[in-house]
């Protein structure tokens, strides 16, 4: 469960002032992670605050002492938990958090927190620097941010945005910024004239007189585009020029923002073929907690119609929650495949035992859930299933996390997953985030592996035809991202070779070159204000970037 | 069923009660009515009962089933891979009063002025 270190104080506090904690001899669950796995400690004063190389005080004993003071509430109602400290305190406690709770504590140079005066600056140097065996940093997902900003964003949805999400091809000029796809029934999607506003595959050439290409040469300039393609509040007009895919002239668009959710089944199409028909579901997200319920539903329409295959298409579908991963997997493969088996296990440090450092619960499977869990469909309500023993999922980059995990979930129960497209993100691991001082901070603890045993995907899932020399090749087909047909449409790229490797049972012979020669890998710069730029080349609508010069 | 007004004596005896199991002497219930104001103080009752200002409520109606869901704080964009759960409530009747079990600590909290009824089974 998703609990910051606040969140678990607080709640503590209240229990405690109706008597409970004492009658119950420690509360209920939920653990802040502060007392496994330390040494030394019980000290006070000084003691606790003097470096002794790899002797560890428990976190709890640093935790929420602070050397700027929050008082009050945060956005969400919660006093602060702060407590007057210092800078060397805060440092203390990342150390001792880090050795507690990181997946490769054992790789982390212990420094003095004495010689660092900025926690963040600190927060930085506790983690492995090994690599991948594509020589990638085994550890790209270390970060933090201000928690009044982390809050402000996990509380904001839905936010104010045209429906449309992008993808940057080049963030340096000549920039090449494309629709990746559109929200349903948004401003972005809406017909005009007999044609979409921003179908996909759209280049945007300009946003409010500005040349998105080749302009931008002052701040000025940046914040107008910036703040186009990324309104601030619903109720905004902006004016774009664009191109379309495949076409050799300009039109110019006028769009004013909406307040949207993300709808996380996207779209779903039956195709018809001689062998039967074909499932397709465009899934993007496994949050926000609709996508509980629109995954079932989704599943269920492609039940009714007897499909014999399914094409899930994850390629733009960073992940979200692990839970609603698990009943995806089970709706795929059915009770048969799953009863009794691991949807995912967690393994974190090796000096956690069969506890989760984070929450001192049990370490216990995840299983594959059959019935909904409360998010969107009523708890216990039955999953429908589709028995498959194959899936064809479609994959980019930007497949990543719980997407990754329903790939290597259902492998691990034996479903043939024919992967069509390219490398996955390569990120087997998961974090709870953790406030303390005002900055949240995300630290990689757990690493989550199949029914059996298998984890080790930090380079990704390839097909098995791809060139590249990394990652885990797995039953499929190398192609690149085709932005010029919509999703869904089956002279796609990706979900026409699908349907041509189920009818043939092989690639389509120039795919593999074709991935190769044609790819246009999406840019790896930083987009966004964001600290966190884990080859996410994708651009939701809503988000800010920095645009570089 | 309505519990009685003046519940202060009541919360301290069900608070103070919270480490029995969950099942011991609770018969399922669900609540008589879903209109706003029960809502309001049902978000009310669960908001304390998790330690937080506010809470929202997961999917299910809690005059058909006794369960209810609590949604976990909404997942930031990096959450790729979040353990996030709902926690579980059950309404039930307990002593003749209107209460809510928390299903993972078996804690139980009074439902002041939220009348239920025994569920039909």
């Amino acid at each position: 469960m998703l609990i910051s270190r606040s969140r678990v104080l607080s709640a503590l506090a209240i229990v405690c002032a109706s008597s409970l904690l004492a009658a119950c001899g420690g509360g209920g669950g939920g653990g802040s992670g502060s007392g496994g796995g330390s040494t030394g400690g019980g000290g006070s004063g000084n003691s606790l605050l003097t470096w002794v190389s790899g002797a560890f005080a428990a976190s709890g004993q640093y935790a929420n002492k602070c050397a700027t003071v929050r008082t009050g509430v945060d956005i969400e109602g919660n006093p602060f938990p702060d407590q007057a400290g210092s800078i060397l305190q805060e440092n203390f406690w990342l150390r001792s958090w880090t050795h507690e709770t990181y997946l490769w504590n054992g790789e982390v140079v212990d420094r003095n927190p004495a010689n660092y005066a900025d926690p963040v600056a600190y927060f930085n140097t506790l983690k492995t620097t090994a690599t991948t065996s594509s020589g990638r940093a085994k550890d790209q997902f270390h970060f933090s941010e201000n928690t009044a900003d982390y809050l402000a964003a996990v509380n904001s949805a839905p936010l104010a945005t045209y429906g449309a999400n992008y993808v940057a091809y080049s963030v340096s000029p000549p920039r090449d910024f494309r629709v990746a796809y559109t929200e349903p029934n948004s401003p972005a999607s809406n017909i005009v004239g007999g044609q979409a506003n921003l179908p996909r595959g759209t280049r945007i050439l300009a946003v409010d007189g500005v040349d998105l290409v080749n302009g931008g040469s002052t701040q000025a300039q940046i914040d107008i585009l910036n703040n186009g393609l990324f309104p601030a509040t619903a109720g905004e007009t902006h004016t774009f020029v664009v191109q379309d895919a495949g076409a050799s002239s300009s039109r110019s668009v006028t769009l004013t923002s909406v307040n949207l959710a993300e709808k996380p089944v996207n779209r779903t199409a039956i195709v018809h073929t001689p062998g039967g028909d074909v499932g397709y579901i465009l899934f993007t997200t496994f949050s926000p907690f609709s996508s509980e319920q629109e995954i079932a539903a989704a599943i269920s329409a492609m039940k009714t119609a007897s499909v014999s295959d399914l094409v899930l298409d994850l390629r733009y579908n960073g992940g979200g929650l692990l839970a609603v991963a698990s009943q995806l997997g089970y709706m795929i493969a059915g009770g048969a495949r799953t009863t009794g088996r691991t949807f995912e296990r967690l393994q974190f440090n090796s000096a956690a035992g069969n506890l989760d450092p984070v929450t001192g619960e049990v370490n216990s499977p995840v299983p594959f859930y059959s019935t909904g869990l409360g998010f969107s469909l009523a708890q216990g309500a039955p999953l429908d299933s589709l028995n498959l023993p194959r899936v064809f999922v479609l994959t980019t980059g930007s497949t990543c996390s719980a997407s990754e995990s329903v790939i290597n979930s259902l492998r691990g129960v034996g479903v043939d997953v024919v992967q069509i497209g390219s490398t996955t993100c390569g990120k087997p691991y998961g974090f709870y985030p953790q406030d303390n001082c005002g900055e949240t901070y995300f630290t990689i603890q757990f690493q989550g592996v199949n029914d059996i045993g298998f984890g080790d995907y930090a380079d990704g899932f390839t097909p098995n035809n791809s060139s590249s020399n990394f990652g885990v090749r797995i039953n499929g087909c190398a192609v690149a991202d085709d932005l010029s047909h919509e999703l869904g449409d089956q002279n796609e790229g990706l979900l026409a070779t699908a349907l041509q490797y189920r009818a043939s049972g092989s690639c389509p012979v120039a795919t593999a070159a074709a991935a190769v020669a044609q790819t246009r890998t999406p840019s790896e710069g930083p987009l966004r204000t964001s600290r966190f730029t884990p080859l996410q080349q994708f651009l939701r609508g809503n988000r800010d970037m920095r645009m570089p010069h | 069923m309505r519990p009685p007004a003046g519940l202060a004596v009541l919360g301290v005896t069900l608070l103070l009660s919270a480490c029995q199991s969950a099942g011991e002497g609770t018969a399922p219930a669900v609540l008589e009515r879903n209109d706003a104001e029960t809502m309001a103080k049902l978000r009310d009752v669960l908001a304390r009962a998790m330690g937080e200002a506010r809470i929202d409520l997961g999917a299910g109606d809690p005059t058909q089933a006794s369960k209810i869901s609590v949604l976990p704080r909404p997942l930031a964009s990096v959450e790729g891979r979040s353990l996030a759960r709902p926690a579980y409530f059950d309404i039930g009747i307990r002593h003749g009063r209107c209460v809510l079990t928390r299903r993972d600590t078996g804690q139980i909290f009074a439902l002041d002025e939220i009348p239920c009824r025994p569920l039909a089974r």
